[in-house]
């Protein structure tokens, strides 16, 4: 199997001579993004050098219960995004984050590795980390979309629910437009997305796996996969979150309480 | 039907309501009347659980107000809110809109009642196609208390029915309530024309 070709540490240098041409129009148009995009790339670059000191280090092993560690800490990590990102209020709803993220992980990583590949040994470093870290990347960027939209609409179209259940619905009916706009929103770009992928753009992994000398119709197979496996588990992911936070942000006369946003949050509406 | 025992309300530490009693029987129209801002859009939310009570005690239909009756009781109302900015698309999607409900499905109008509605509301046959932003705001209030009689609940809390109904529009609509002597009507109101229509003005007044 022919492998990627390596980048010099000095070859890998040159590339950041690229960044001088966003830093001159920054510079130039007085943006302000200088400085952030400064420490956006050493951020980026310090990341992801310590990540692929983990990652050595864990396929060297590829001890399961490592691989488990590293998976249920990346939970973590998306679980306190998820929460901190949306304005949510911790105390309500990183349980209901965690766990929704936990059992959809679950069902989508043992399916995949388990059942579709018919892996002996699932928890298999190579396959599992980075598979899982796709699922997690992408649960978590729509799941805060997802959160963000129900609980904005909630708040700002309370009246449309109060009028919900003041003439005849149960708390699920009343949710139900407000779910509905959360799910519109948060996959409506994935399915684009999905629906223009390899026309107008090749994903990551795809392009990984054919740099790293697979044939490319395998890794046409995997990205198909994967592209499935992130819309399946963004939907448990989403609706589970939804779902399980409702049993702790409404009173016990089913009216959304005060504390759902973070008080320290300033949030920024359009 | 309505008893209200001493009810106390404050937001933050803000008395909003002190104390207030009301008893309304089965098949009677009241008003709550009184200035802008002093409460009276809280004792209907009170009613209906969306705000809390600090003192005192509410009974719907010899049902104590709690969190474990609420859905009881709110299964018994139907409410008119002041503002109705819904992001619904029709006339007919207001009006339908608590139809698609499990508890309401069964009372579905059928053409005739709708027509009959319409018409005692003095409201043109074919509004319900039209969008909602393109009809009135007394009609859209009409079209949502034609659904709110429609759903043949036994208690109506209607607030400001008339904020948006000139004269000839109120008097049909107070004629509609009329027509229904088992329907309890609590309202909330400061129109002279309404008030007089009612069995009972209840005044709120400040605090001294």
């Amino acid at each position: 199997m022919n492998v990627a070709h390596d980048i010099g540490w000095l070859d890998l240098s040159l590339g950041y001579l690229l960044l001088i041409v966003p830093l001159y129009f920054f510079y130039k148009y007085k943006t302000n993004l200088t400085k952030p995009t400064l420490i956006a790339v050493a951020r980026m670059t310090v990341q992801l050098l310590f990540v692929g000191i983990y990652l050595d280090v864990i396929f060297t092993y590829n001890n399961p219960f490592i691989n488990i560690l590293w998976v249920v800490i990346m939970i973590f990590i998306a679980a306190f995004t998820t929460v901190k990102r949306s304005g949510l209020s911790r105390k309500i709803f990183l349980i209901p984050v965690l766990v929704s993220l936990i059992i959809s992980i679950l069902i989508v990583d043992f399916y995949f590795l388990g059942f579709i590949l018919g892996m002996d040994f699932i928890l298999e470093a190579r396959y599992l980390i980075p598979i899982t870290g796709m699922l997690i990347g992408n649960c978590l960027s729509n799941n805060i979309i997802a959160l963000n939209s129900f609980y904005d609409h909630l708040s700002k179209e309370q009246l449309l629910y109060q009028y919900s259940i003041a003439n005849g619905a149960t708390q699920s009916e009343a949710l139900q437009i407000f779910i509905r706009q959360a799910l519109q929103k948060s996959l409506n770009p994935l399915i684009a997305t999905t629906a223009v992928v390899g026309l107008i753009s090749l994903p990551g992994m795809m392009t990984g796996q054919i740099l790293g000398g697979s044939n490319p119709m395998v890794a046409i197979k995997y990205q198909i996969l994967i592209m499935i496996t992130i819309l399946v588990s963004t939907m448990i992911t989403v609706i589970l979150s939804i779902k399980i936070s409702n049993k702790f942000v409404f009173t016990p006369f089913d009216i959304p309480k005060k504390e759902i946003r973070r008080k320290d949050i300033k949030r920024i509406t359009k | 039907m309505v008893n209200l025992d001493k009810i106390s309300v404050s937001f933050d530490g803000v008395k909003v309501i002190e104390e207030f009693s009301m008893n309304v029987k089965r098949g009677q129209k009241v008003v709550i009347s009184g200035p802008s801002g002093i409460g009276k859009s809280t004792i209907l939310n009170s009613i209906l659980g969306f705000v809390e009570i600090q003192k005192g005690s509410i009974e719907i239909d010899k049902m104590l107000l709690s969190a474990s009756t609420i859905k009881q009781i709110r299964a018994k109302t139907a409410w008119l809110p002041q503002d109705l900015y819904f992001k619904l698309d029709s006339a007919g999607d207001l009006l339908f809109f608590p139809f698609s409900f499990a508890q309401n499905k069964n009372h579905k109008p059928t053409e005739n009642e709708i027509s009959e509605m319409l018409e005692n509301l003095q409201l043109e046959q074919n509004i319900l196609s039209k969008k909602l932003d393109e009809i009135s705001g007394g009609q859209k209030q009409r079209v949502a208390l034609a659904s709110q009689l429609l759903l043949k609940k036994t208690l109506l809390l209607l607030d400001e029915p008339t904020s948006a109904l000139d004269d000839e529009a109120q008097n049909a609509v107070i004629k509609m309530l009329r027509l229904k002597p088992e329907l309890t009507v609590v309202s909330v109101s400061h129109n002279n024309n309404w008030n007089k229509h009612m069995d009972t003005i209840i005044e709120l007044k400040k605090p001294s």
